[in-house]
């Protein structure tokens, strides 16, 4: 399975780029995975169920049943998150909604020009608004 | 090594891992083009700054690109080989890499950028990425001229400024400075 732009797959060991911490997460995917699989990884933003201060999206769990609560996608980190730490079973387990889409991108293009991250290269930045906009438009 | 010839040598690894032996002169011509415009458009900014492209009878090429094939092959990264094509009834110059891949100095994110685009523009047919590069603005304003004149510009400049940078990268430029 080769992931796609808003594909919610599960880590059971999610490594953050900066700290290096490894945990249990779900992350979004923010570029198409033949795009990174060069750099070993997907890039993802991490879910979590703990609100950050900004730069989040609710993720109802109503809307995605394979969360055990509501969570948050974290746009103010991106993460090259190697694929030999994806949990088993069926993967992507989701895919964002339309709907959360079109926020997600409200949020994710801001993000790219204010957060200093990985994704603030210029170059990375351009990738991601090309692929959600190719994404959109579908 | 210059930031064209490494790109040059980044393309041929790339085609190679996707399993295409070679590209023709015509690939390395219309792929920097096209990669220089999407750069344009959703960087803002010139991938290859120092490569001019001029008009030619089947569009964009560049004499800055063929130096830096010629040199490649001097200094052995790349090797050519003339085949016959059966599709266009012509001899074909296929360049492929001669030796591993030497490190680049290309970031991470310029990296990933060209994957992303090398992904969709390696497999494309020649009669395609000709398409693709008539659809640019530089070439469509340089079309609008020929009409007029009623001939081709050959050896014409091209001129990139005419590439407007994506609507969502101008309107994020201009949230940062209000």
């Amino acid at each position: 399975m080769s992931f796609r732009v808003a594909d919610i797959p599960l880590f059971k060991e999610y490594q953050f780029t900066d700290t290096g911490e490894v945990a249990r997460h779900f992350g979004l995917v923010l570029l198409p995975e033949e795009a990174t699989k060069y750099q070993g990884s997907v890039l993802c933003c991490v879910i979590t169920s703990k609100k950050p201060n900004r730069w989040d999206l609710l993720l109802s769990k109503k809307d995605y049943s394979f969360f055990i609560m509501d969570s948050f996608v974290c746009f103010d980190r991106k993460d090259l998150v190697s694929k030999s730490g994806l949990d088993g079973g069926v993967q992507p387990r989701g895919r964002l909604n339309k709907k959360d889409f079109n926020l997600a991108f409200k949020i994710l293009k801001k993000s790219l020009f204010v957060i200093k991250d990985i994704a603030s290269d210029p170059f990375l930045r351009g990738a991601i608004i090309y692929e959600w906009k190719s994404t959109l438009n579908k | 090594m210059s930031r064209l010839e490494e790109l040059i040598l980044f393309i041929l690894d790339r085609a190679h891992k996707m399993g295409i032996n070679d590209l023709s002169k015509f690939q390395l011509f219309k792929i920097p083009y096209l990669i220089q415009v999407f750069s344009i458009k959703y960087t803002g900014i010139k991938f290859i700054p120092e490569a001019i492209f001029l008009r030619n009878q089947n569009g964009p090429i560049s004499v800055d690109i063929y130096s830096a094939v010629e040199k490649l092959e001097k200094t052995g990264y790349i090797k050519k080989e003339i085949k016959e094509n059966r599709d266009y009834k012509k001899s074909r110059h296929c360049h492929s890499l001669a030796k591993k891949l030497p490190k680049l100095g290309f970031t991470i994110g310029e990296e990933i950028f060209l994957d992303n685009f090398l992904l969709k523009l390696l497999p494309l047919t020649q009669a395609k990425l000709k398409e693709l590069a008539y659809n640019t603005e530089p070439m469509k304003n340089i079309k609008k001229e020929e009409e007029k004149r009623g001939n081709i510009k050959k050896g014409a400049v091209l001129d990139f400024s005419a590439v407007m940078v994506d609507s969502d990268v101008v309107d994020i430029y201009s949230d940062n400075n209000p």
